[in-house]
């Protein structure tokens, strides 16, 4: 064994240890406890202040650089730190947005003005952020947004609407995909703004779902004006920004923050089930295949060097954990006990978007047939 | 009694199948279901005038004689529009008991259900005037029930708890089993007919969504379970033996098929609006209802 290699091995040790140990006195007993039991407001309150606990932990933004507030370590510690997390029955970040989309790209291809303004206060959990790209008539077809971004002296004046808009109401900035030119050709006519949530112009318009509650909202831009500053790359090079934000590293630290509220899903459902002995095959099916997504990850990320067969690993794990997480909720609605009631009710209704936002399983299929097996298009 | 449609099915199943599918469609076929699914949309009386409530009661008792399975092709079309009316309990409980044929109002009656603990639910049990049969037999007698806590998860049920848990003979309980699956296979049917129509209309990528092939897969796969469902149902109305394993296939198939609809409606299949849920909420309740009867 090189020394280096034992460097790694050792600082991974370390940082394993130090994890378990922070978590263990960190995670809200509140969270823990109640977990099925919790409204959406108090899901929120615990989730925003999980994002500062993270980060006055020295655990925000593990795989970003140093330099840039983050942890300097690499994917690996990310996925480490996501199982650790699910072990815990830790929450999930409110903040994901920022950390795992805005971060990155800022990072990759945005000023050193806009790293300076946004990724410290995306990592101290101070700012949340949200996405804006579908819109009503585009869904699975991205590259035809419609909601327009005019030129004008010092900026953009965005009108037009989005929809689907996560975190929407504690969002201070969005991350829009906007058109900027009405006839360059499809894919050259787009711009990647950073629009403030609280400037005049925005409405948002709650979305209701399935199970009652509003995570989504329909956001209506009415002439609000972004100022060049705000735009990551050139523009008209939007198309190219979106892309990098649904970069194939996302795929991972994505599956790996799922992965943790399915495994509390999962512990749940053993516990209800135990009390009844029941569907025994199907629960080590389930029990199985949530673990096969962790070891996935850790086989997706160990790839990092190897970009072709990483993305070939990466690439299912969207698929996977929805329609896993989807089959879990279906089978506990059908064998909940009268405690967790609700709770399973919630979960199922819920799953049933998860195979619909951020691109569907068809979507999905197709970007591995396409970009994984390279089918032609 | 005269066959006159397929595998069984009387005049009394065809002739009032179609009657009650067009008092649907005039009631309800311009409201979106996540509106009338809380509200009243048809009133008691005029079912109940229409002499709907004794379609399932035996002609020398004074109603139409429908068998078994004509009240599955009746529930089918009643699951089409998921009216929040209690017409199917009330025929049913009136289908049994002499003291249930009695009332004018709605009738109704209580199951254990597993997730509702130590207490008794009845579908509709807070509906104003609505009575509860104690014992689902021809000898059961009926009275009102204490409402507790109503549970909201399918409103077009009106689920609630009762101070009473019906007691059921068996073939009470297996008709009442069989009648639940049917109607949750018309649900399916028309999510199915909901989403293939979407399919057809829903541009992206410059053509109608159901021109992909992925659209197109799902779309077969959920008339695949929704006929499978229907058969299934139509099988236990006619095989008492296999009612209980043929009506839960049929409530899992009617699930798959809805849960397919609205994958196939893309972001609008999971808003509220859409209302897609409010069917896929009635036929989960149903089939925890029908789990709570006895075997």
């Amino acid at each position: 064994m090189s020394t280096e290699t034992e460097t790694v091995a050792a600082r991974r040790a370390n940082f394993r240890a130090d994890a378990e140990k922070w978590l263990a006195l960190n995670v809200p007993d509140e969270w823990r406890k109640n977990r099925g039991a919790l409204d959406e407001e108090q899901e929120t309150r615990i989730r925003w202040e999980w994002d500062r606990q993270l980060h006055a932990g020295g655990f925000a933004g593990l795989s970003l650089p140093v330099e840039y507030g983050g942890q300097g370590l690499g994917l690996r510690e990310e996925v480490l730190f996501g199982e650790l997390a699910a072990r815990a029955q830790a929450p999930d970040s409110l903040g994901r947005i920022g950390k795992i989309l805005t971060a990155p790209l800022l990072i990759a291809h945005g000023t050193e003005q806009q790293r300076a303004t946004y990724l410290p206060a995306i990592l101290s959990g101070e700012q949340v952020w949200c996405q804006g790209f579908s819109e009503p008539g585009s869904g699975s077809d991205l590259a035809s947004v419609a909601c327009f971004a005019q030129k004008v002296d010092g900026g953009y004046l965005v009108r037009g609407r989005k929809t689907w808009t996560s975190y929407s109401r504690q969002a201070e900035r969005c991350l829009l995909l906007v058109r900027t030119d009405q006839d360059a050709p499809r894919y050259k006519n787009l711009s990647l703004l950073l629009l403030d949530m609280k400037a005049p112009g925005v409405s948002l318009s709650p979305i209701r779902q399935i199970s009652g509650s509003a995570h989504f909202s329909e956001t209506t831009f009415d002439d609000v004006f972004v100022s060049d500053e705000d735009r990551v790359g050139a523009d008209g090079n939007g198309w190219a920004m979106a892309m990098a934000i649904l970069s194939s590293e996302r795929g991972a630290v994505e599956a790996v923050t799922r992965y943790v509220e399915i495994r509390a899903d999962m512990t749940l459902l053993r516990d209800c089930c135990a009390r009844a002995g029941e569907a025994v095959d199907r629960l080590q099916d389930l029990e199985l295949r949530v673990e096969l997504i962790r070891w996935q990850v850790s086989k997706a990320v160990a790839r990092e060097e190897d970009e072709e067969r990483m993305l070939g690993s990466v690439m299912v794990l969207k698929v996977l954990w929805s329609e896993l997480w989807q089959e879990l909720t279906s089978l506990a609605a059908k064998l909940s006990c009268s405690e967790h009631r609700d709770h399973w009710r919630y979960q199922y209704l819920e799953s049933r978007a998860a195979t619909i936002y951020s691109g569907t399983s068809e979507i999905q299929r197709n970007i591995v047939a396409e970009r994984v097996l390279g089918l032609p298009k | 009694m005269s066959v006159v449609g397929e595998l069984g099915l009387s005049e009394v199943g065809a002739v009032g199948s179609d009657a009650l599918a067009e008092i649907l469609t005039r009631t309800v076929s311009n409201e979106p279901v996540a509106a009338y699914a809380v509200a009243e949309p048809l009133s008691w009386d005029v079912l109940q005038q229409g002499g709907w409530d004794m379609l399932g009661v035996a002609e020398e008792d004074g109603g139409a004689g429908a068998s078994l399975r004509d009240l599955v092709e009746l529930a089918r079309v009643w699951g089409r529009a998921i009216v929040p009316a209690p017409l199917l309990p009330t025929l049913m409980a009136k289908r049994w008991s002499a003291s249930a044929r009695e009332c004018d109002g709605p009738v109704t009656f209580s199951v254990h259900t597993r997730t509702t603990g130590a207490l008794a639910v009845a579908p509709f049990a807070d509906m104003p005037g609505i009575e509860v049969l104690h014992d689902v037999s021809p000898g059961g007698s009926v009275g009102r029930a204490v409402v507790g806590h109503a549970d909201d998860y399918a409103p077009s049920l009106r689920i609630a708890e009762v101070d009473v848990l019906s007691t059921w003979s068996a073939d009470a309980a297996r008709e009442m089993r069989v009648v639940w699956a049917a109607e949750a296979t018309g649900c399916a049917a028309r999510m199915l007919d909901d989403a293939v129509a979407y399919a057809k209309d829903r541009h992206q990528f410059g053509q109608p969504i159901g021109r992909f092939q992925a659209i197109k897969h799902h779309l077969a796969n959920a008339h695949i379970f929704a006929e499978q469902a229907e058969t299934a149902a139509i099988l236990a109305s006619l095989e008492p033996e296999r009612a209980v394993a043929a009506s839960r296939f049929a409530f899992d198939a009617s699930l798959r098929v809805i849960e397919i609809a609205i994958q196939v409606h893309g972001g609008l299949g999971f808003t509220w609006e859409m209302g897609l849920h409010m069917y896929l909420r009635h036929v989960g309740a149903l089939r925890e209802l029908a789990a709570g009867l006895p075997e």
